[in-house]
């Protein structure tokens, strides 16, 4: 029933909550530098390896995200404890 | 075009037959008729088989034919979808530690035994299964759309695009059948090692050296210089739309919640996500690529549909040397691959849904798990016959049909992230938040506002909902911290 209300649905789980809070500011850090809105528009073409600078570095920033998530899974993945 | 001839009908032909062998000793495999056994392969998908089943699941016919398209028409910031699909193992991590251990202790099969464990409000699992069942229902009918342009596309014509759907379909739902999961599961590996490889022969074929590409990326800028340019800010405010929309919404995917049920313990899951995260570089990045390279290659073509980019591109490269033909045929056998492997996963959840959560709590209460198993069986077939129908009348593009399903699945992706995370979320605010999202979402739809500022629909609809979640949970007194 719609009325229902935490008194008889079921909490998120208190254990192994998750992961650092910092984590996320960083992942929120790493998405933005992927994006170029920190580049003027107006920027002279500057190609690295073929491709348009900005195109670069978003793709590194991207990477940075994979290679940050498997730090955060190997050192930070949530305990399995008991209720 | 002339297709890629008798090779390309050859090539398809023989891994059709190799995958279903694949479901026929799947079926073998299978201990049982029960839901767990038939939908979820008996909760034992190790690490190298769930990464592959998630990643072959994960990629769609969309990443392969859509994804090219969108880069010859938008240029180089559909780089954007490199980090979208990244965005995607983001959100995971949100929730899905907690959710696998949930899973296992209290039996969940479908995405509704979650909210029902959760939330307890039938009200709330009855309307996020219509929208799972909307948005995947729709996702289904992106791949059946798939398999028949591929066809058409790449045989000049000759095997018209109702074979192609009703071909592909038939093939699917057969080895599905007999195998559920563990069949899907299986060929998805086997269809993930196709992707892989034929992504490859995509790059080498495209032949993607830095040289090349600076050669194109200059005859672009000369060209058509909008899609050189630093993107400005109306792109950078539908890049980060984009980001939000694929992130939260291709997280909650049914299939792929139930492969995260599936997992056999929580070490397979963490290996799974550490090397899918870097997977859209491989892949979406290739796809890019290719994109890109044919906005000069195609160049003189004359208007070009984004669906029919990479099959135009394959039939050239084709016609040029044996190797690059022999190439193209892999990537041919990848994108059926990636199309049906897609499908046969989103079925198969569809049909979970209905036959566990519809049939069951209705018709069927009370009826025992083969029965219901064998119930879905039925209904994956009628289902499919429906949308066969819509499909061989198509009137939207592949990408058309993904942002529609995403902005669907958006609205319940609060039910996960926030439902597992935060305690405090209480039952009435979840399902106000998703009622008023959803609600928000039609009617910005309905009233012809796609996009708002750049930002999506359904992206301004799920902060409605957020926004709806956490002010009604944290008014409420009771649900304050014990």
């Amino acid at each position: 029933m719609a009325g229902h209300t935490h008194s008889t649905m079921n909490r998120a789980p208190r254990h192994a909550r998750g992961f650092p809070g910092w984590v996320w500011a960083v992942y929120l850090l790493l998405f933005a530098a992927s994006i170029p809105w920190y580049i003027p528009a107006d920027a002279p073409l500057r190609l690295w390896l073929g491709l348009p600078h900005w195109v670069v570095i978003s793709l590194v920033a991207t990477l940075g995200v994979a290679v940050f998530t498997v730090v955060v899974i190997r050192r930070f993945w949530p305990n399995e404890e008991p209720d | 075009m002339n297709g890629l001839g008798g090779g390309a009908g050859l090539a398809v032909g023989l891994y059709l037959a190799a995958i279903l062998g694949v479901g026929y000793a799947a079926r073998r495999r299978r201990s049982g008729e029960s839901l767990a056994e038939f939908y979820l392969a008996g909760r034992q998908l190790t690490g190298p088989v769930l990464l592959l089943t998630l990643y072959a699941t994960q990629y769609s016919g969309n990443t392969l034919i859509g994804y090219p398209g969108e880069a010859f028409r938008l240029g180089f910031s559909w780089v954007m979808s490199v980090g979208f699909m990244m965005a995607i193992i983001v959100v995971y991590l949100c929730f899905a530690p907690q959710l696998h251990r949930l899973a296992r202790r209290h039996e969940f099969v479908t995405p509704g035994d979650w909210f029902t464990h959760r939330f307890r409000s039938p009200a709330l699992t009855l309307l996020a299964n219509l929208l799972l069942v909307a948005a995947i229902a729709n996702y289904l009918l992106a791949q059946l759309m798939a398999m028949g342009h591929i066809t058409a596309g790449l045989s000049g014509g000759t095997v018209p695009y109702w074979v192609g759907v009703v071909l592909l379909t038939l093939v699917v739902l057969v080895y599905e059948t007999v195998g559920g999961m563990r069949a899907v599961a299986w060929t998805d590996t086997l269809q993930g090692l196709m992707l892989v490889v034929g992504l490859t022969g995509l790059l080498v074929a495209a032949s993607a050296t830095p040289a090349h590409l600076a050669t194109v990326t200059e005859w672009i800028a000369i060209e058509a210089p909008e899609k050189v340019a630093v993107p400005g800010w109306d792109v950078c405010r539908n890049w980060v739309s984009t980001l939000v929309l694929i992130g939260f919404s291709g997280a909650v995917y049914p299939h792929a919640i139930q492969r995260i049920y599936a997992a056999r313990d929580s070490a397979a899951l963490r290996r799974s996500f550490s090397v899918m995260v870097f997977l859209p570089i491989v892949t979406t990045g290739s796809v890019f690529l290719v994109g890109i390279l044919a906005i000069e290659q195609l160049a003189g073509t004359g208007p070009i549909e984004p669906d029919q980019v990479l099959p135009l591109l394959l039939t050239q490269w084709g016609e040029n040397s044996p190797i690059l033909y022999a190439l193209s045929l892999l990537v041919i056998v990848a994108v059926v691959s990636a199309i049906m492997s897609t499908a046969d996963s989103v079925l198969l959840s569809l049909s979970s849904i209905l036959a566990k959560d519809v049939l069951g709590t209705t018709i069927l209460r009370g009826a025992d798990e083969a029965r219901l198993t064998q119930a879905g069986k039925f209904l994956s077939w009628g289902l499919v016959a429906g949308l066969v129908g819509i499909a061989l009348v198509p009137r939207i593009t592949l990408w058309g049909l993904t942002e529609l399903k995403m902005e669907i699945l958006a609205q319940v992706a609060p039910l996960f992230v926030l439902g597992v995370s935060w305690d405090r979320l209480t039952t009435r605010a979840a399902l106000t938040g998703m009622t008023t999202g959803t609600l928000v979402y039609a009617g910005l739809l309905l009233s012809g506002h796609s996009q708002l500022w750049n930002f999506h629909a359904g992206v301004v609809a799920l902060g409605v909902n957020l926004a709806v979640c956490i002010t009604m949970s944290r008014l409420d007194p009771e649900a304050a911290p014990a």
